[in-house]
């Protein structure tokens, strides 16, 4: 159960909410018996009218340096950003392969850490803080999970954090680790590296020869209205090849059909995945997602999707590898 | 712009007000008590609140965590919540109640007649034997101020700390305040009671703490009584497996019950389930004069019955 906070309960109380925020707190405080008691001994009110005058107390230029730039590939001693819906942290890379990379997590507010936590100090990391890395908690996550590069740690400081975490791997290993303190970042850590694509929504094939057939379309039709070769349209009904966005959208005029269900599901290859993860690509993903109005793992399929017909026409379905990135940018760039 | 994109641009001055105003609302709802004495809180000591959460330190580095595990402003705010509140749990675990809390928990554990049970286990013996003292705090109070092993009178600084006392009359008057509640009382219970013995006043909210959900009993001496055991027996293999699921839950709602207990049952027939459990187990410990004995050996069967 996801309480409001002191904050929502105190303006609650005082009539502070807009209706749709209180109306949600209202329904909470029906069902919760412990915030309906912190709402019956609230303290008297003490909203100030004075201006808050504390100094913003720290610049470093790391964080803001780190989420303004577009990031490259990860490298070992790089600290990074992860982010995947609603979970986000620190982690420091150990090492990195095309598709997953291997991590340490690390925080800033080291109220929770404990004796197991290597230490790297505020010069030596690159976020003008200090830094725990929990080296117990060695872990896998996929690649795109990366949101933002911090930069490197000091050397010296890697090569520590690098041998402990081998150590306290080998610890975890024989099932004698104390879990303890290293829940919560565990929790979040472990949806990370769970994190994945969103699943392409099951459909029946349509059988688009019989509906065209059904409808009385001829092959020459329709290739005159999607504006390609009659060739080209045996083999979108033989599944050859997928339709592009604007194909489908022809197609689904033409022959009166869901436009939804003709976005087929098709085999993503795993190198086009893997291209798609690069953190790269996230920041431009990102604003696709926005908007389209959906998720960023669904932005990710869609993109895929888009992708394999433009592949398909570019390098045909037997001539060679596509160059994915490639493919990516031009894509990427023709959402302006 | 939304407010977390200006924390991950280390433009931390929009954040600040927000941080203000989550301060002065836990300070409110957790009934912080103001700096030094003072009756109310004033402008200044907001203002050095803020200044201490801000504070070299801890302070950047709590900002710097706020911009990394958030996803979004809502998600912000809850962090920022959740932040404030370790925050304000960090100053209160100074003050006199917290500290004598601890110093209880150290002298109880090493006292052979009590027992330190969770919270589960508390709401089942509480129900059972809630007769004695009835959640009448007042009734303690009155029992540890008769206890003539007493901690010696307050020093000169009184106002800041609890007076120096020594082992012998902390167990004294735990022995004499759980005797006369007869039944399980929550370590902070025990020590609101036992702080008023010593004249410390409540001082900040035991909602903040994260040890809350130990409870401590008082027993005769163990082992349990054999008649105690068979008469718990008895009672125990009245019970069916779903008797025995919410045997933990006989203080809480048929809500509560039927979502944290699972018997697969909704929350209106496991209300009725419940009802029909308290008046049964009434019954069968009415007029026992062991009940604590008996409850213990209730306790340890349904420990032993969680366990398979």
């Amino acid at each position: 159960m996801t309480h409001p906070t002191d904050l929502e309960l105190a303006q609650f109380v005082d009539g502070l909410l807009n209706e749709q925020d209180a109306d949600v707190v209202r329904r909470h405080l029906d069902g919760c018996a412990a915030c309906r008691a912190l709402v019956a001994d609230i303290g008297p009110a003490n909203w100030s009218r004075r201006v808050p005058t504390a100094a913003a107390p720290f610049t470093s230029g790391g964080l803001k340096e780190g989420f303004a730039n577009v990031p490259g590939d990860p490298q070992p001693g790089e600290l990074w950003h992860l982010e995947w819906e609603e979970d986000a942290a620190l982690a420091l890379v150990l090492a990195a392969d095309l598709s997953s990379v291997h991590i340490v997590p690390v925080v800033v507010d080291t109220d929770a850490a404990d004796e197991s936590v290597v230490w790297i100090s505020a010069d030596d990391g690159p976020l003008g803080v200090e830094l725990a890395a929990w080296v117990g908690l060695v872990i896998s996550v996929p690649l795109g999970v990366l949101h933002a590069s911090f930069g490197s740690v000091n050397a010296a400081a890697f090569v520590q954090v690098r041998q402990a975490a081998a150590t306290e791997r080998s610890l975890a290993s024989s099932g004698d680790m104390i879990i303890g303190g290293y829940a919560h970042i565990a929790a979040v850590i472990g949806r990370l590296s769970a994190a994945k694509w969103a699943e392409a929504p099951a459909q029946d094939p349509i059988d688009l020869r019989k509906r065209a057939q059904d409808l009385g379309i001829s092959v020459a039709t329709l290739a005159q209205g999607l504006a390609v070769a009659p060739g080209e349209v045996t083999e979108l009904f033989r599944g050859q090849r997928a339709p592009s966005p604007t194909e489908v959208e022809a197609l689904a005029n033409i022959l009166q059909i869901d436009v939804l269900k003709l976005r087929r599901t098709p085999t993503i290859p795993e190198d086009m995945e893997r291209s798609i993860e690069r953190p790269a690509w996230r920041p431009r993903l990102r604003d696709r997602a926005r908007k389209l109005g959906i998720s960023e793992a669904a932005a990710r399929r869609q993109l895929a999707v888009d992708l394999l017909p433009v592949a398909a026409r570019t390098t045909g379905p037997t001539r060679g590898r596509p160059d994915w990135n490639q493919l990516i940018a031009e894509l990427l760039a023709d959402d302006g | 712009m939304t407010l977390l994109d200006h924390l991950r641009q280390e433009d931390w001055t929009p954040a600040i007000p927000l941080i203000d105003r989550a301060l002065c609302a836990g300070v409110r709802i957790r009934h912080i008590p103001a700096p030094s004495g003072h009756a109310n809180w004033l402008e200044e000591d907001y203002e050095e609140l803020l200044a201490e959460f801000l504070a070299a330190g801890r302070g950047p580095a709590r900002l710097v965590q706020l911009a990394i595990d958030a996803v979004d402003d809502q998600h912000l705010r809850g962090l920022l919540d959740k932040t404030v509140k370790w925050f304000l749990a960090d100053r209160a675990r100074e003050d006199p109640l917290p500290k004598l809390r601890r110093t209880l928990r150290t002298i109880l554990d090493r006292m052979p007649t009590v027992i330190v049970v969770d919270t589960a286990t508390v709401s089942l013996a509480e129900y059972c034997h809630r007769d004695q003292w009835g959640g009448d705090e007042a009734k303690l109070v009155a029992v540890a101020a008769a206890v003539t092993t007493g901690p010696p009178p307050w020093g000169a600084d009184a106002a800041r700390e609890g007076p120096p006392t020594d082992k012998e009359s902390f167990e004294a008057l735990c022995a004499a305040i759980l005797k006369a509640a007869g039944a399980p009382l929550s370590l902070n219970i025990l020590t609101r009671i036992v702080g008023k013995r010593l004249q410390l006043h409540r001082r900040w909210d035991d909602r903040l703490d994260d040890d809350v959900s130990v409870g401590v009993i008082a027993t005769g001496s163990p082992p349990v009584s054999a008649s105690a055991r068979v008469l718990a027996v008895e009672i125990w293999d009245e019970l069916d497996d779903q008797d025995r699921e919410l045997m933990t839950y006989l203080d809480a709602g048929g809500r509560l019950a039927a979502r944290e207990a699972r018997i697969g049952l909704a929350k209106s027939a496991t209300q009725v389930r419940l009802d029909d459990l308290k008046s049964r187990m009434a019954l069968a410990l009415d007029g026992v004069t062991d009940k604590i004995d008996v409850i213990r050996a209730l306790i340890d069967l349904h420990a032993e019955w969680n366990k398979r």
